[in-house]
């Protein structure tokens, strides 16, 4: 392959997919953590999860935590701690599944599809970065044949010419 | 003309731009023959030194053929080759008379933000953050060489493109790391980072007449590749460093440590690192020093460090009590390139030594991006992308 586009990506843009999913989630956590951090109450309210503001609030911090994860280079671990916080998040909105409201059931079914489409971005997001960074990719060459020194020297060990060593007093050559 | 353009983090395009003009009539024109991506060039590429601005033209290690010369420029014609030093000299001011090329004082055209940020500005560069001029780069078909007078190395015709390419950046930077060392003949000298810069610091140091040369990486092709010139090697994710090299000084620890890694320091399981990491992702602090702290305990009393690698801001938890007690000796700075190219030059023409050893990818420009990737991700056992445009 192309070692240019060895990572599945075009070779003329350095971006690829798996870069851009994760910079775009890592924008929706913000999104997300905004509304968990600022109104926890009315997230409570609408799926019957009332007395847990503040594990809402927690989320929140941890959404911003896992946002700036994802813009930033080591986007896929930061992508594997996300994929994990929505498995949190679902084991959490399931337990208001029993809620007595008809109205708040529907919600909280409606809020965990979404949380399992998210853990499925994720999830796909952070296994392929994972392959897109992996090192296994290309060709494993040694360079033991490239000393650099085009007439044979004895390694090291001062097996250097006669010319007179640089020293930083050296005038500064006129140019 | 066509041009590798940054557009933010990770994110660098292969795009037509306008082509370049004289603006001065200091200025001259090359046609770009051959350019190559630098390891400071992944800095930019993840967004970890300020002021890029998207749209701005990366690359500073270039060379080609002059096209067009401003009135004001007398020692270069048409049709000369020259290599382009990363730091726009001026030739005229105390700093580049005194040969600290890198600290030009006129070369940085946003000298007045500069000097606010670092007290003093240091000189304009390629390719580079508008901190230091915000010129456009050299990974583009054209490009505009200001103060040309000062700012160019000519070649010889019988080298190739491939042999002196690098005299306008890593090879001078090597040489540079290892002359600050002042290496005496019973030296050991440690180096971190088998990258092209400490490919380039393990030969120079290794003519300067260092009696041991160790190298310290993770990447397996990449310490072939230093073995190859005669160096030692560790593996940090597979051996102590500090250990080993105990181990093949006797115990004192080398005499002369070189960090040619920069504020991106990977580590193996050092709680410190793990520290750093989190603190660049958070923007709580921009540099990793994992090596810095690393050199500053295994060196010799009395040592030298000296660092080539780039540090863009603030670093956290360097043990300057320990380094003050040693008595160590600090040296770094962005290369001095034309200080020292006329000697390399000539070592280069003498066959001492050919750079174009490092060089394990070629390739149109428009594969640029792509092998930005590649480069980052040490894929494909890739050291060095030269650039065909
Ligand atoms: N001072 C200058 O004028 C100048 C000029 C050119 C490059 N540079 C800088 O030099 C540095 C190296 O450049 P390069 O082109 O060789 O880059 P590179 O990224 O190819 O090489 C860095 C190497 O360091 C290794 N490394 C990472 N963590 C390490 C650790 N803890 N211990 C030992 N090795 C470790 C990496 O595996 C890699 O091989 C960069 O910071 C670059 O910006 C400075
Ligand atoms: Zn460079
Ligand atoms: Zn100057």
């Amino acid at each position: 392959m192309n070692p240019a586009t060895l990572s599945g990506g075009r070779a003329d843009r350095s971006m690829t997919w798996g870069m851009r999913g994760a910079r775009m989630m890592g924008w929706a956590s913000f999104g997300l953590a905004a509304a968990f951090v600022l109104a926890p109450e009315r997230i409570a309210r609408t799926f019957g999860l009332e007395g847990k503001e503040n594990l809402i609030r927690a989320f929140g911090a941890q959404e911003l935590l896992a946002g700036m994860g994802s813009l930033s280079v080591d986007a896929a671990p930061a992508m594997w701690s996300r994929a994990a916080g929505d498995v949190v998040h679902i084991g959490t909105l399931a337990t208001a599944l029993r809620s007595p409201d008809e109205g708040r059931r529907r919600n909280v079914a409606i809020g965990l599809a979404a949380l399992v489409g998210f853990l499925a971005v994720d999830t796909v997001i952070a296994a392929r970065l994972g392959s897109e960074r992996s090192r296994a990719k290309g060709e494993q060459r040694d360079y033991s044949d490239r000393s650099g020194f085009p007439k044979s020297r004895s390694p090291a060990a001062g097996g250097r010419g006669g010319r007179q060593e640089a020293r930083e007093g050296e005038p500064v050559p006129a140019q | 003309m066509k041009a590798l353009v940054w557009h933010g983090k990770e994110d660098i395009r292969h795009e037509t731009v306008p082509d370049p003009e004289i603006e001065d009539d200091r200025d001259a024109i090359i046609k770009v023959t051959s350019c190559a991506i630098c390891g400071s060039d992944l800095h930019l590429f993840h967004n970890l030194i300020p002021a890029m601005m998207p749209g701005d033209i990366v690359g500073h290690e270039m060379m080609g053929e002059v096209v067009e010369v401003g009135r004001g420029v007398s020692k270069l014609s048409k049709g000369d080759r020259i290599v382009i030093p990363f730091t726009i000299n001026c030739d005229e001011c105390d700093q580049c008379r005194r040969g600290n090329f890198s600290l030009c004082e006129r070369s940085n055209r946003n000298k007045e933000m500069a000097d606010k940020l670092y007290g003093h500005a240091p000189a304009g560069l390629f390719g580079y953050t508008h901190l230091t001029g915000g010129y456009p780069g050299g990974q583009a078909e054209y490009l505009r060489v200001p103060f040309a007078d000062g700012t160019h190395i000519k070649v010889p015709d019988s080298l190739t493109d491939e042999q002196v390419l690098f005299l306008g950046d890593i090879f001078p930077t090597g040489w540079q790391a290892a002359v600050q060392c002042e290496i005496e003949r019973s030296d050991t000298v440690a180096v971190w980072g088998a990258g092209p810069v400490g490919q380039m610091a393990v030969r120079s140091a290794i003519i300067l007449g260092a009696r041991q040369v160790v190298v310290i990486d993770r990447l397996q092709e990449r310490l072939s590749m230093a073995a190859a010139a005669g160096a030692e090697t560790i593996n940090f994710e597979e051996e102590s460093v500090v250990e080993r090299l105990d181990a093949l000084t006797g115990g004192k620890g080398p005499d002369k440590c070189i960090d040619a890694v920069g504020l991106e320091a990977h580590a193996a399981s050092h709680i410190d690192s793990v520290m750093d990491r989190m603190k660049q992702m958070t923007m709580t602090a921009n540099d990793r020093a994992h090596v810095l702290r690393e050199m500053i305990y295994v060196c010799r009393g009395g040592g030298t460090l000296s660092i080539p690698g780039v540090y863009s801001g603030l670093i956290d938890k360097v043990p300057f009590g320990i380094a003050m007690n040693k008595g160590l000796t600090f040296r770094m700075g962005q290369t001095h390139v034309r200080r020292w190219t006329d000697d390399l030059t000539r070592r280069i023409e003498e066959g001492e030594i050919d750079p174009s050893f490092v060089i394990t990818h070629s390739a149109p420009l428009e594969e640029g991006p792509g092998l930005y990737r590649t480069f980052r991700n040490k894929q494909d056992s890739c050291v060095k992308v030269v650039l065909k445009p």
